[in-house]
């Protein structure tokens, strides 16, 4: 035991493959040479000899029967078609769609909505520093209620979001009129153009039907706004922020991710229930709903538990007969 | 005919020719499954095992040392009758004397042409190496028991376990070193011819 504490582990490597004749001729004559300079080596190579002798000479033990086969036991051998691998495959083929299903709506649900409300907060961040304070009277209104603010892109002349309306048209500012649910209109100023007004021939207008009756604030019937008005989010104000439509989408049912979650969505504006049902929807958003159902996730559950099931049945089945 | 023709005609599903090779590697195959499984009911049902599985795999054989191949699954039928060891224990059923002593040597595993003191000593030897070979890992025993027992060199060895060279010497190297220290502690219990060279010399001075 000293002896071998004294070999280094490579060497005694190169001493069983020279005691087995495994070493090539250069190895050979290389560990020839180091046989020759060491002795702790010389003493390990002549216990060595000995085992390997000791082992090999324990006689070999004879079989106890031939382990031949007879021709029954082949014939049952033979490889028979089982569905065992099919429903295997079925219910691999079937977990890996519940996979993909609860992955996409975790995805849905936390990695593309989160970063969308970062987006907004950090806009009206920016926004809000941008702008001036609100007149006191606009935040004594919005300080009333929770109810959303709703962003209005302007009436029908801002020609789509960002888009032209040509020569005479009034492009679409950047700043916008802001509503609360009470339809108290308060202004809000655009960061990038502040000194922008809004024509008298087209003019974003609050109308005294929008107001409610109870509103303790008066507003004027019909004027002109003037979009370099102040404003921020008022202080306080803890409601959600509703980005209105443009006019040509009111009264219509948009997308809603997760495609599950639009069975249960609120017709827009003052649409009723009634008319939302009777919207037809898209072919493709229709199958995304349907594939984002609960039920469709527990009907796969349920196919693989009994796929699995199954094929391990059939499994254990065509085993025993082994 | 040779062992290649006999290896075509089973492929080709002739049983006679499958018979015939299972008979050729049939004892090598019970002494690796023994000295691996260190027992004889165990090693017989691992190597029925063997046979069978190698019936089944007969069309995956892609050429090679046909004996290594087969060893292979042996090992491999070894190892998984080693599993099914630890997962349920079994107490053999050791043959009784009249005095209710149990018999550790049955006398239908010795053999019996060799005189009564070379059987004495042949088994006392067999018995302390194959002690000392139960404790080694299944990885180390199984290369001491292809090379040293069985007389594979190293590259069937490889082959059959289905690693480098390399690796088949540096386990062989640690077990031998393992073997030689187990025997080394026994060896007093051991006949003079069987010692080690080293006790030898000790008691010369």
């Amino acid at each position: 035991m000293s002896k071998l504490n004294h070999i280094h582990q490579a060497d005694l490597e190169d001493l069983n493959a020279y005691l087995d004749g495994a070493l090539s001729e250069k190895e050979k004559a290389i560990f020839q040479l180091k046989l020759a300079k060491s002795l702790p080596l010389q003493a390990t190579l002549r216990e060595y000899t000995f085992l390997r002798n000791a082992l090999r000479s324990v006689p070999p033990r004879k079989a106890p029967r031939h382990f031949t086969l007879t021709t029954e036991e082949a014939r049952a051998l033979k490889p028979r078609f089982t569905f065992a691998p099919l429903f295997s495959l079925a219910s691999m083929v079937s977990l890996m769609f519940l996979g993909i299903l609860f992955a996409s709506e975790w995805i849905f649900k936390n990695v593309s909505a989160p970063p969308a409300k970062q987006a907004d907060a950090v806009v009206m961040n920016e926004s809000a520093e941008a702008m001036p304070a609100v007149p006191q009277e606009h935040t004594a209104i919005e300080a009333k209620t929770d109810a959303p603010l709703l962003f209005n892109w302007g009436q029908g002349y801002a020609g789509g979001l960002g888009g032209g309306m040509g020569d005479g048209a009034v492009p679409m500012s950047s700043g916008m009129a802001i509503f609360d649910s009470s339809h108290n209109p308060m202004i809000i100023n655009s960061a990038l153009q502040p000194e922008y007004e809004i024509s008298a021939e087209q003019p974003l207008s609050v109308t005294a039907e929008m107001m409610p009756a109870e509103s303790a604030v008066p507003v004027p019937e019909e004027r002109p706004l003037r979009m370099s008005a102040p404003a921020e989010k008022p202080a306080g104000y803890t409601g959600a922020i509703i980005w209105g439509l443009r006019p040509a989408d009111e009264g219509k049912v948009l997308q809603v991710y997760p495609p599950m979650l639009a069975s249960s969505a609120q017709p827009v504006n003052n649409q009723t229930e009634a008319e939302t049902a009777s919207v037809p929807a898209k072919g493709k958003d229709s199958l995304s709903a349907i594939v984002f159902e609960p039920w469709v996730k527990y009907l796969l559950g349920a196919l693989t538990l009994i796929f699995g099931v199954t094929a391990y049945v059939l499994t254990r089945r065509f085993n025993r007969t082994f | 005919m040779d062992e290649n023709d006999l290896i075509a005609q089973a492929v080709r599903g002739d049983l006679d020719a499958f018979n015939r090779l299972v008979v050729s590697y049939e004892n090598t195959a019970y002494n690796v499954a023994y000295r691996i499984l260190n027992d004889p009911i165990q090693a017989e049902d691992a190597t029925q095992t063997a046979v069978i599985s190698m019936y089944h795999k007969l069309n995956a054989y892609r050429g090679g040392s046909f004996k290594s191949w087969f060893l292979r699954i042996v090992t491999n039928a070894c190892y998984d009758e080693l599993r099914r060891m630890k997962r349920r224990p079994t107490v053999p059923l050791e043959p009784e004397t009249d005095d209710g002593e149990i018999v550790e040597s049955p006398a239908w595993i010795e053999d019996p042409s060799a005189s009564p003191e070379e059987v004495l000593s042949a088994s006392e030897m067999e018995r302390a190496i194959q002690n000392c070979l139960s404790g080694l890992e299944e990885k180390f025993k199984t290369v001491l028991v292809m090379v040293d027992l069985s007389g594979e060199d190293y590259e069937s060895v490889a082959n059959i376990i289905q690693s480098p060279i390399g690796t088949v010497k540096s386990r062989l190297a640690r077990a031998r070193q393992k073997m030689q220290e187990c025997l080394q502690g026994i060896g007093e219990l051991l006949p003079a011819k069987y010692r080690l060279k080293d006790e030898e010399d000790n008691e010369q001075a």
